[in-house]
């Protein structure tokens, strides 16, 4: 007893330390479960570029009948963003001297950025160039001749129109970017964040300045309507919803387990005792975990604590072995009658657990040991408890948990040995041989839950700006910069004919805003070619003063600098793109190519396009399979365990139960029209562990089986109510993994009698 | 509409007054004035000065104002047409077919044209939110006055030093001071507001 509370003291003093000093010790980034070394370093910074790139970006439509009344909203909008320290760089208003920056920074190489349709132009129709050149040199709109000298053929706008990605919709007003929707204008307003990686509750904070924020604004002027996406609002979003359920379907299995604990015995007392041993357990697992990790992931929390709620299990056979007891019973003895069982429990669980740590996959690493360490102190608590003085439980008489439990066992003692062990067999093979035919879906997209009324203001944005968001790039890499840059280009002609045929909205590359040297010198080709031949008879025709006219040919055809990439990245017209140019190190040049409303990933496949949805769907996938190789490696070690004690034979009958029951799930979930993910594979874990805690109870129990079996029911009917009732999520993954416990676990009780068969001395 | 119907009209009672000129008229008053015909038929000549170039650039030719936008058509030296309103822009060269020049990608040409149509048909309310203006009215002597405009907005204020409006009854020059200290005139003469409506032909015209 006094050894167990120091050690308790000892795991409640360790959490304490670790969550003193660290802020961030329960994490909620799904990343940090993934494996942290890809195999390819560039694709990780890429990929680190990227998240930084989409990830922390808030967008915000905001919408009024009066433009005016939109741009003031906007400008209040932009205020209360900018007071928030998790934000940086909210945009309100274009910065208008940015636009002749930009242009102040490309006209010297006019010559060496003309576009593809420039140049074809000037081969196909210089005169009709030429004829434009001329209305545009007479038309009331327009500066006229102030380009006469040097870009007499205004080939300059249309050069640095085309170095803009397409698609974007938005026009510009006073500095302003807005678009029209439903007879409204909708002023842009963006903001980054300053970090990708936001806590829970820097999360819930944001999110709870910005709805303040766009209530405020609604309230200061009617009929003002505001568009948000990003990121954090999903998580957000996410989170709220998770915590509403947990704690709504929390309270429904709180009420549930009272009266069940209540029908049953007619006093509290015993739930005591087992919501004592799983408290304890939790803090051993917290703080095992966070010696090893440094942190717990909020998954490993939500999981490894149903894990460890197993041990419920060892709370009631210890309850229904004094229940059951007699006048003579004595804690001791109590104790002496379940202990084999329950260390054989223990064992096999920790067994099964320690078998997901093989995987490289740090998400069940730290599940793994959570669970293991827990269990462990659910265990040792259970242990120590023993020891102190209490009255004893007294059944209610009649209890229906009681009548349940003896009809189970009787439909079964009614069949023979043999047919029970012949039954679990072909039920196994059937069950398993059925497995082939089930549906998996491994995309992330359907496990994360998304409102309706984001997804509906993303489309509307997404409509507004012309450009869907998207984690899609392509990862480009060459020996030198010049050759990048060239790969790049002939890469875009690709992604330009995609474009053309509706599979792609636009991309950024930084080929776009500074050409490859071969292209650049292409350009001026092209460019002093057709000065050379028309302009001596343009200037003429307009009447330009011939000493002037001479100049500014010999100035056109002089050979002007290349743009190179290291002028662009210094300059500030570089500013929002150049994080697209990678250092790449010793080894050449990289660069990323971002993508835009990519149609069907399909199209890309050739470019070997990187896209984090699938790349995560692909790695739930591999999870997936990996908990069920670990799955089956556990339950071999498990059965080689058994063997020793029971022999293969009885082994086999102990393993069989859990095994059909979980497979079972999947298959029905399968029938009833579900798709299976990695959640419903995760839930076999639990199905598993809990699973043969029954089978082994009832091969260990020491005397009449009634009070095993009414042990294992009240287990039985907890893990139901507890974990089974997630079923009701609204969450995909959620309810993945609370209806295959639920079904699971309601087979595993209903089939573990077969392991009474493999009693060692049957009584 | 009735508004402008009004003010139409009290502009023919006005000009059926024997052609008087009232001399003390507020920048407000004339803003109005410019702003009130339904329909503005005209011809214009147009006077560029390019420091490269030894004669000035001249063209002529017609133009109409209507609530369709402004149609703009230069007869010499090259046929030409363009059609501007609020939010589009359309261009021909020679005989060839009205094109349609992208204003949400060439936010520069669609500030000019707006700030045409706004020096043209805005009214003062127009005039303010596009420029800072300076107003010299009329003197007794010669009956003009003039408006001198400067761009407010980008990227208009980026290519235009400033606009000056000169008239009486109605806009009869207009001089564009470029920054790179390019000059153009256009004088406009034969201005009519009768009928106040298009006629079917010019309906013909914007749908060229």
């Amino acid at each position: 007893m006094l050894a167990w509370a120091a050690l308790l003291l000892a795991a409640v003093a360790v959490t304490a330390t670790h969550l003193q000093k660290d802020e961030t010790w329960i994490r909620s980034n799904v990343f940090e479960l993934l494996p942290a070394a890809d195999y390819d370093p560039l694709k990780e910074v890429a990929t680190r570029v990227v998240d930084a790139e989409l990830g922390t970006r808030l967008l915000f439509f905001v919408g009024h009948e009066n433009r005016e009344s939109a741009m003031r909203a906007a400008d209040s909008l932009g205020r209360v963003l900018a007071s928030s320290p998790l934000l940086n760089s909210i945009t309100t208003r274009v910065d208008e001297s940015a636009f002749s920056a930009m242009a102040g920074f490309y006209y010297p190489y006019r010559s060496r950025i003309l576009s593809d349709q420039q140049i074809e132009r000037i081969s196909s129709d210089p005169e009709g160039l030429e004829a434009e050149a001329l209305t545009r040199l007479y038309s009331p709109f327009g500066t006229g001749g102030s380009s006469l000298s040097t870009d007499p053929f205004s080939l300059f706008p249309g050069s640095l129109q085309s170095l803009q990605p397409a698609g974007n919709a938005l026009r510009l007003e006073d500095g302003y970017l807005w678009a029209e929707r439903g007879g409204r204008s909708y002023i842009f307003v963006m903001a980054n964040l300053i970090s990708g990686t936001l806590s829970i509750s820097d999360q819930e904070q944001l999110a709870s300045r910005i709805d303040g924020a766009l209530a405020d604004l609604a309230a200061e002027q009617s009929g003002i309507d505001v568009l948000k996406t990003g990121f954090p609002f999903y998580a957000h979003e996410a989170t709220r919803s998770a915590k509403g359920e947990v704690s709504t379907i929390g309270i429904g299995s709180l009420i549930g387990l009272l009266l069940l604990v209540i029908l049953t015995f007619r006093s509290l007392s015993p739930l005591s005792l087992i919501v004592i041993s799983i408290m304890a357990g939790c803090a051993f697992g917290l703080a095992v975990t966070l010696s090893i990790f440094g942190f717990v992931h909020l998954f490993t929390l939500v999981f490894g604590a149903s894990l460890i709620g197993v041990s419920v299990d060892y709370s009631f056979h210890y309850i229904a072995d004094d229940a059951f007891g007699g006048e003579d019973w004595t804690p001791g003895k109590g104790l002496q009658n379940i202990f084999t069982g329950i260390s054989l429990g223990l064992a096999t669980s920790i067994l099964a657990y320690l078998a997901l740590t093989v995987a490289p996959f740090p998400g069940l690493q730290q599940l793994a040991v959570f669970s293991s360490a827990g269990l462990t102190g659910a265990y040792l608590t259970l242990i120590a408890m023993t020891q102190l003085k209490r009255r004893r439980f007294v059944l209610h008489q009649r209890t229906i948990v009681l009548s349940v439990a003896n009809y189970v066992l009787n439909a079964w003692r009614q069949r023979s040995a043999t047919a029970r062990t012949a039954l679990m067999i072909v039920l196994a093979v059937v069950v398993l041989a059925a497995q082939v035919t089930v549906d998996i879906n491994d995309d992330v997209r359907m496990l994360q839950s998304q409102p309706a009324s984001l997804v509906e203001q993303e489309a509307a944005i997404q409509e507004m700006l012309g450009v869907a968001q998207a984690g899609t790039f392509l990862l480009v890499a060459a020996e030198n910069e010049e050759l990048l840059l060239q790969k790049e280009e002939s890469i875009r002609t690709r992604l330009d004919t995609l474009i053309a045929g509706g599979e792609l909205d636009s991309y950024q590359a930084v080929s776009r805003w500074v050409p490859s040297q071969l292209r650049q010198q292409r350009s001026y080709e092209v460019y002093a070619g057709f000065a050379q031949s028309r302009l001596a008879a343009f200037y003429d025709q307009v009447g330009a003063d011939e000493t002037a006219a001479r100049d500014a040919i010999a100035n056109i055809m002089e050979e002007s600098p290349a743009l190179d990439i290291a002028t662009w990245l210094q300059h500030p017209a570089s500013e929002q793109f150049r994080s697209l140019w990678l250092d790449a190190g010793e080894g050449g040049s990289a660069s990323i190519i971002l993508l835009f409303g990519v149609k069907d990933l399909a199209t890309l496949d050739e470019l070997n396009a990187i896209n984090k949805g699938s790349e995560l769907s692909s790695l739930f996938g591999q999870y997936r399979s990996r908990v069920m190789q670990l799955l089956i490696a556990a339950y071999a070690l498990i059965l080689l365990g058994l063997s020793f004690r029971y022999g293969l034979r009885r082994a086999t009958n102990l393993v069989l139960p859990p095994i059909v029951a979980g497979f079972l799930a999947l298959l029905l979930i399968d029938l009833t029209g579900g798709t299976l993910n990695l959640f419903n594979y995760l839930a076999l874990i639990l199905v598993l562990g809990i699973g043969i805690d029954f089978t082994i109870f009832i091969a260990e129990a020491r005397h009449d089986l009634t009070s095993t079996m009414f042990a294992i029911t009240l287990s039985a009917l907890t893990t139901i109510l507890s974990f089974g009732l997630l079923a009701l999520s609204s969450t995909f993954a959620v309810h993945s993994f609370g209806i295959t416990v639920l079904i699971g676990i309601a087979f595993a009780y209903l089939l573990c009698p077969v392991a009474m068969g493999a009693r060692a001395n049957p009584s | 509409m009735f508004c402008a119907t009004a003010a139409s009209f009290c502009l023919a009672l006005a000009a059926l007054a024997d052609d008087t000129v009232a001399t003390n008229e507020t920048f407000a008053e004339i803003a109005a004035k410019l702003a009130a015909p339904q329909v503005l038929r005209g011809n214009f000549e147009q006077t560029r000065e390019i420091a490269m170039l030894s004669r000035p650039l001249e063209s002529s030719g017609r133009f109409l104002l209507s609530d369709m936008g402004l149609y703009w058509q230069q007869d010499s030296p090259v046929a030409s047409v363009m059609i501007a309103d609020s939010d589009r822009l359309l261009q021909s060269v020679g005989d060839g077919a009205l094109q349609s020049i992208d204003v949400a990608k060439n936010p520069v040409v669609l500030s000019f044209s707006q700030s045409f149509l706004s020096i043209f048909s805005g009214g003062e309310a127009g005039l303010r939110e596009n420029f800072g203006v300076e107003f010299t009215p009329a003197s007794d002597k010669s009956g003009t006055w003039e408006i001198a405009l400067t761009p407010t907005r980008f990227p208009m204020s980026e290519a235009v030093a400033s606009i000056i409006l000169t008239g009486r009854e109605y806009i009869e020059t207009l001089t564009v001071i470029n920054r790179t200290s390019d000059t153009t005139v256009i004088h406009f003469s034969e201005l009519q507001t009768n009928p106040d409506h298009l006629t079917e032909h010019e309906i013909e015209l914007y749908a060229r």
